[in-house]
């Protein structure tokens, strides 16, 4: 067996903590502060590794699944029809199969993001007010299921105030609760 | 005079700083010289004796030259000097830019501003300027050291840049001298003397102040963005349609929050304000907001969330309307939490992550780090614009 990820990640950690850190001089501030930031990003990086793809699937459903909306909601309205046609067209163009890397999906999550945004600034330029509060609504209720799922992603990087309200890891990356649902035809 | 903007009004892309537009185009410039190496103290010494002899100082002796930490906008040393017509040694700051950060702003403006508020608030003496970085490589900003601590020595769980910190006992003599800073500062009217050639004042009584933030940050994001976030650009739309007209802008600090102080001890005396980078003019509630901001609060003993650790919300509040003789509008105070939110976020998703993955910031591990918390952010503004969905579109 070959050394794997969460134990080089625990070695580079103990290397960090009982020798680099201890040879840090006094007066090496910043040095010692570069050293205990690398220390607690190891600690989320062992926390995430393994649930990268996981994750970054979660996140490109979550965004597809707004971009179904926003095209549903934008269907029968005289406005917007090219920006949600385009969007229309960029879900068309998802491959069958997505790819198995964490990079690659990301960038299909990107892909659908840009159409997105054109199809919001469009709303807003030229938009009918019934589209625009429908898609206000959704582009909130996708965030609320998107945000935390990156807050928790994140949570143990003591910067979020209402860390309490968290799910842990496991649950977030696996309930329905995190999923956007899309509004179907 | 409704406090809401016509929708025909809010696209108006010629209202941005002159001074701002040149920065982030400078930026995007230097962007390009990367990865950014920290500086050593030699580096330091060198680029500080280029600069204080083409300010006409004469037999300059640096020493102590000594890294300050934290900082994740600007790389922070501390010195001491003498020269021909200074023989008694005396400390220093050098505020310098690294070639990107969570934050871009302008040396030349904090250093106009600061020179307008000596004698009226706690701000640390200029010494000297290099705004486009050229003695010193980067741009950069002398100020004389002031003695002080932004957070109780004794006092541990404290983290980055100051924030989540706690005063302890020391928030209930802090407090009172906060306000009446802020206060003080909202109510100025001295920069209307004052030599402030790179900042520009909002017309009264129009939307402009709201409209120069929206355009400024939009533009960051912009620049900036390394992948599409649709709340960011609703958001966008969101700040144009609802721009509130700012009837008096005033001097706002815009960073005015736990961290951004020094206080002595054992008295608690505030001996100055610090980071008045993203300072600018525009309307009171942007400052109010900020320091309302969840991120830079904390929770004490009994369970109770203090703004910037220093006191309850409704007691701020409270408080500043006393004092001030103003009148916090609900809608307006909201409108900027979102802008404020939106800020955040675009700082955190944006600017942070991108300085990072070029390498180009001294404390490239410290803004990855703040970059993590920009859901924080997108969480505040969807909770603030769902309060307001009835005026939503």
């Amino acid at each position: 067996m070959l050394p794997d990820i969460t134990t080089r990640i625990n070695n580079l950690s103990k290397a960090l903590e009982s020798v680099i850190i201890p040879a840090i001089g006094e007066d090496e501030s910043f040095a010692a502060e570069q050293a205990a930031l690398m220390l607690g990003h190891l600690k989320i990086l062992n926390e995430q590794w393994d649930n990268a793809y996981l994750y970054e699937k979660g996140s490109f459903d979550n965004m597809a699944a707004l971009a179904h909306t926003l095209v549903n909601l934008a269907k029968g309205g005289s406005h917007n029809l090219t920006k949600a046609q385009h969007l229309a067209h960029a879900l068309t163009e998802l491959p069958c199969d997505l790819p198995l890397t964490v990079t690659g999906v990301s960038k299909l999550t990107a892909q659908l993001g840009q159409a997105i945004d054109e199809l919001v600034r469009s709303a807003y330029a030229a938009g009918s007010t019934e589209f625009k509060s429908a898609m206000f609504k959704e582009i909130l209720n996708y965030n609320h299921c998107q945000s935390t799922r990156e807050r928790t992603w994140f949570k143990s990087n003591n910067l979020d105030p209402d860390v309490r309200d968290l799910p842990d890891m496991d649950e977030m990356l696996n309930s329905f609760l995190y999923i956007y649902k899309n509004i179907e035809d | 005079m409704t406090t809401r903007a016509l929708q025909q009004n809010n696209h108006r892309p010629d209202l941005i700083e002159p001074r701002m537009a040149y920065v982030l185009q400078r930026k995007l410039q230097r962007s390009k010289l990367g990865p950014y190496r920290p500086k050593t103290a030699s580096d330091i010494e060198q680029s500080l004796t280029r600069l204080l002899s083409a300010r006409s100082m004469s037999d300059i002796a640096i020493s102590g030259v000594k890294r300050m930490t934290g900082g994740a906008s600007k790389e922070q040393f501390l010195f001491t000097l003498t020269h021909k017509e200074q023989s008694k040694p005396q400390r220093y700051v050098l505020r310098m830019d690294p070639l990107e950060g969570i934050v871009e702003t302008c040396r030349l403006r904090e250093a106009e501003l600061l020179e307008a508020l000596a004698g009226h608030f706690p701000v640390p003496p200029i010494l000297a300027v290099d705004g486009e970085g050229e003695w010193l490589d980067n741009p950069g900003l002398i100020t004389g050291f002031v003695s002080g601590v932004t957070k109780p020595t004794a006092m541990d769980g404290q983290s980055v840049s100051g924030i989540g910190s706690s005063y302890g006992h020391y928030a209930d003599i802090i407090a009172p001298q906060f306000l009446d800073i802020l206060v003080r500062l909202h109510s100025w009217k001295g920069w209307q003397n004052a030599a402030l050639p790179n900042y520009v004042i909002p017309k009264a009584n129009t939307t402009e102040a709201a409209l120069y933030q929206v355009n400024l940050w939009s533009e960051i994001w912009r620049l900036d963005g390394v992948e599409p976030v649709p709340l960011i650009t609703l958001t966008e739309q969101w700040l144009r349609e609802n721009a509130p007209v700012c009837a008096e802008p005033c001097l706002v600090h815009c960073d005015y929050r736990v961290g951004n102080f020094m206080f002595e001890e054992p008295s608690g005396r505030i001996t100055t304000i610090l980071d008045w980078e993203l300072a600018h003019f525009g309307d009171f509630h942007e400052d109010l907001s900020w320091i309302l901001q969840k991120l830079f609060g904390s929770w004490n003993a009994e369970g109770k969330f203090l703004v910037c650790g220093l006191m309850e919300r409704e007691k701020f509040i409270a408080d500043y309307q006393r004092l001030s003789g103003r009148s916090i509008l609900p809608e307006v105070l909201r409108y900027y939490e979102v802008l404020n939110a939106w800020k955040c976020a675009i700082m955190d998703l944006s600017s942070a992550i991108i300085a990072g993955q070029r390498s180009n910031n001294h404390q490239d591990l410290l803004i990855t780090w703040l970059g993590s918390a920009g859901a924080v952010f997108l969480d505040q503004i969807e909770k603030l614009l769902r309060e307001d969905t009835s005026n939503a579109a």
